[in-house]
């Protein structure tokens, strides 16, 4: 028998954060009685129909609500963990007062051979959610990548109690255990293979034939970073070029279309990306997926093509409002989380602007939440190396696949069309991913952690070490990102400047004869070793022009 | 300013055009090898009389890079231009030439305070702007070998030991006494110079450092084997074996004749005699066992044969107009 004290007890830990906010030990013990009472662990010897008899007198609409799908849980429960096929992927409870989305939830993954289906199960729900989520959450599986074998729609079903949300999917790990593997690894093996899987969600040039990712206008005096307020000249000298050229450079965002209808494009923004949110495909090939998209946002997109599906201009909003009901009028959908709303200041309405589904972005945040998570389950000694490891490695990855695209069929016309530089378009979205990776990376020093006495080894949920290498690498690598390179990659100085120089006069002026341009051409194979080395070059013997022999970046003979 | 006189250059033939530019690289060069913000003034002045007349358009794009240089030590701001996207790249000398002079004045400003006492209190702060400016520049290395497969990195060693080499000369030129910290500091430039495959795109702080060096062991008693002095001869050694190899070429064989020949015939300046006499009382101080030990070194054999050679008198090389000769006196007078 439980006291009625004893149950306003229970009441008052486990909805301790929907009434005040809470420290995050308090509302970790909220979720673990929660859980504990969810699995049966907690009044484990009472009878559903005593728990029915508890007083609910103290309790919100809110609350009971949560009380009663907590019941409604505990009675099933049984089903949803019956084997070892059948996974508990996680459980989620209430955190804050005021909170958007889908509430409470269990998410299991029931294990196949080749495939898994994850179940969320959350509170009942109304038919006009339902049928939102539905289409939000079939929309969103054009997402995935197309090596995926299973392509279904979302399945949403309302049940005694709760509503069950079904997807099917590849079966795989998440990408935030898979990183962990990694890091664990001395040699960091497989790190290339994951970031390129990573990086290939989001920069698929085409699918099916049809575009995958498109260009919106750049914004050259809008407020982008959330954070950016902090990145003042006088904190971050070095941010201030990467933020002055990134504002030059175009949006890249991915694009899908309706398998019903090829000319509808959408683009989609994930809003919630961090490791446990993907999951990394089991064999090297394919991409990493997406696998949760309460937070997500889906934009329907007007865009001009020619008859050879090559797109024409920036794309634009398609004009309408958000119709749920009719998945042919909608032209924003979301499935109710809040979350997105965080990646930028610019925007809280309910339609983010097209720039906010920026792909390079995504994956600057994806790539900061990556290491800061692992930074922390890291030894301290070892998380510097890796930290420079991962972030060179990611962001040359990155380039190296931008650079695919930009140099590809489709993205050379579509470059073209829109009177785009290549390589400074190029340029400037890579300062764009360091920069997301930079923002994303304070965010988590604005989180408050629990007083543990380690208070000044940290920064926010940061250890004041690793945030203070993870942005320092950023900012070497925003640099690199705008330094200019030759054609074998290595940059380029001054020396390569003098040849250029040099080069100019042979290029454009024709009253050089054939052996004075010899002499110059070895006067700038010198120049060019200057460069590469830094180091001053032996002089060499002229045939007519000698006072090339002036040239002071040459050691004299 | 007064003393420049700009001149429009008319350019009445081809061979006019290129010693132009042949000038006008010159005068970059020189400027950037400075590594400071302060360039003569005549440089000062003909650059800005160069940025007034040659103002920055697409016509100069291809040596914008130089201009951007150019103005920042002038202390001109030249704003991105986001009209016109060629001005969004940036050269990676200027890159960290920009950085360069940012960490170079914060290290020699722990060197401003005047007393030994005042510099010991700044040497924590000396020491870690250092090793982040060492990190900041060694960060670039794992860029470049995965854009190009160049895992050499001599563009960065290069980078390195310049930076080294600038901060050593400073502190040469403008300290006529140092401590223990001072000298671990100068051992700790000297180590970064040479590590790896890094050599030296000077003979100056080979040469000049160690003997400025030695002249701070005589003031603090040489005979005294501190931890420092050890770390220092460490450093020592390999910054005399790369300075030899360069000195005799790269090129040159192995023989070992004909190295000591070359070495013979290159060793002419006072101060290079100085470190070979110095060599020679290197070599004798040390104990049997560390003899032997070195036998095989290439660094040992050749300073050990130079004890055949007539060894000069310190003071003779001692030059008169340097800041430093008092101080260097009172060690190397006979």
């Amino acid at each position: 028998m439980v006291s009625e004290e004893e149950q306003i007890h229970f009441f008052n830990t486990i909805f301790a954060p929907l009434r005040e906010k809470v420290s995050v030990k308090d509302a970790m013990k909220a979720k673990s009685n929660a859980s504990r009472f969810l699995m049966g662990e907690c009044f484990g010897n009472m009878a559903d129909d005593v728990l029915e008899q508890w007083n609910l007198d103290s309790l919100t609409d809110e609350e009971i609500e949560s009380w009663k799908w907590l019941m409604a849980m505990r009675q099933k429960y049984h089903e949803f963990n019956e084997n070892e096929q059948i996974k508990v992927h996680k459980f989620v409870w209430h955190k804050k007062p005021n909170e958007a989305g889908w509430g409470p939830k269990l998410v299991t993954e029931i294990r196949g051979s080749d495939r898994s289906e994850f179940l969320y199960i959350t509170k009942p729900m109304d038919e006009r959610t339902i049928s939102k989520i539905r289409t939000v959450g079939t929309k969103f599986n054009l997402f995935q990548p197309p090596q995926q074998k299973v392509k279904h729609n979302v399945n949403v079903e309302p049940d005694e109690g709760f509503t069950i949300i079904r997807v099917r999917a590849d079966a795989g790990d998440t990408l935030e255990n898979r990183f962990e593997s990694i890091i664990e690894h001395p040699q960091l093996e497989g790190m290339d293979v994951l970031f390129r899987q990573i990086i290939g969600l989001y920069l698929q040039d085409t699918v099916d034939h049809l575009p995958a990712l498109g260009f919106v206008a750049p914004i050259k005096y809008g407020k982008e970073w959330k954070y950016g307020y902090e990145w003042t000249v006088e904190k971050n000298p070095q941010l201030e070029f990467l933020l002055r050229f990134e504002k030059t450079a175009p949006f890249l965002v991915p694009l899908r279309w309706d398998k019903e209808e090829r000319t509808r494009f959408i683009t989609l923004l994930h809003g919630d990306e961090w490791g446990g949110n993907f999951m990394a495909p089991p064999s090297d090939a394919g991409s990493i997926r997406p696998i949760d998209f309460e937070d997500a946002h889906i934009q329907h997109i007007k865009i001009e093509l020619d008859p050879k599906n090559n797109i024409r201009s920036y794309l634009a909003t398609s004009q309408g409002q958000d119709s749920p009901t009719s998945q042919n009028q909608g032209s924003h959908l979301s499935a109710g989380g809040k979350l997105a709303y965080r990646v930028t200041s610019y925007w809280s309405g309910e339609a983010p602007p097209l720039h906010a589904y920026s792909a390079m972005s995504a994956l600057g945040r994806l790539f900061a939440a990556l290491v800061q998570k692992q930074t922390l389950k890291t030894n301290p000694q070892e998380v510097d190396v890796w930290i420079e490891e991962a972030t060179a490695l990611f962001f040359n990855i990155l380039r190296n696949s931008l650079n695919a695209f930009t140099s590809s069929t489709n993205g050379t016309k579509y470059l073209t069309s829109l009177g785009l530089d290549p390589e400074i378009t190029q340029r400037g979205l890579m300062v764009r991913a360091v920069l997301a990776a930079y923002n994303w990376s304070e965010h988590w020093t604005c989180k408050t952690r629990d007083h543990d006495g380690d208070e000044e080894w940290y920064k926010g949920k940061w250890k004041k070490s690793s945030l203070e290498e993870f942005q320092f690498q950023l900012g070497v690598q925003g640099e690199w990102e705008v330094c200019s390179r030759d054609s074998d990659g290595r940059p380029t100085t001054t020396g390569h400047d003098y040849a250029k120089i040099l080069r100019n006069e042979i290029e454009t002026s024709d009253d050089w004869t054939d052996v004075e341009k010899t002499d110059i051409r070895k006067a700038i194979s010198l120049l060019e070793e200057f460069g590469n080395t830094g180091i001053r070059v032996a002089g060499k013997q002229y045939r007519e022009l000698i006072y090339l022999n002036k040239l002071l970046p040459f050691e004299k003979a | 300013m007064n003393d420049v006189q700009f001149e429009r250059r008319v350019e009445l033939t081809k061979h006019n055009r290129l010693e132009n530019k042949i000038e006008f690289i010159n005068t970059h060069f020189l400027l950037t090898k400075e590594e400071t913000r302060d360039p003569p003034k005549t440089t000062v002045g003909y650059l800005n009389e160069c940025i007034k007349n040659y103002p920055l358009n697409e016509h100069w794009k291809n040596i914008w890079l130089i201009w951007r240089d150019i103005y920042s030590v002038v202390g001109r701001e030249l704003p991105l231009n986001p009209d016109a996207l060629w001005t969004m790249q940036v050269n990676f000398d200027a890159q960290i030439h920009g950085e360069n002079i940012n960490q170079f004045e914060k290290i020699l400003n722990t060197f401003q305070t005047g007393t030994l006492a005042q510099r010991d209190e700044q040497t924590s702060v000396r020491n870690l702007v250092f090793s982040k400016h060492i990190s900041y520049l060694n960060s670039f290395r794992k860029r470049i070998e995965l854009s190009s497969s160049d895992d050499t990195s001599i563009l960065i060693d290069s980078k390195i030991s310049r930076f080294c080499t600038a901060i050593s000369e400073a502190i040469f030129n403008n300290r006529s006494e140092m401590n223990y910290t001072d000298l671990d500091f100068l051992t700790k430039l000297m180590l970064e110079a040479n590590e790896g495959d890094r050599e030296f795109v000077e003979t100056g702080f080979a040469l000049d450092i160690p003997l400025f060096v030695m002249g701070t062991f005589a003031e603090l008693g040489f005979n005294d084997k501190t931890l420092e002095i050890e770390r220092f001869f460490n450093a020592l050694s390999h910054s005399v074996t790369k300075c030899f190899s360069i000195c005799a070429g790269q090129e040159v064989n192995d023989e070992e004749n004909f190295l000591m020949e070359c070495m013979l015939g290159i060793i002419s300046h006072p101060k290079q005699q100085l470190l070979r006499s110095w060599g020679v009382e290197f070599i004798v101080q040390l104990n049997p066992q560390t003899r032997r030990a070195l036998e095989d070194v290439g660094w040992y054999k050749f300073w050990a044969n130079l004890e055949h050679f007539p060894s000069l008198q310190f003071s003779k090389v001692l030059d008169p107009t340097s800041q430093n000769y008092d101080f260097l006196k009172r060690f190397f007078s006979d």
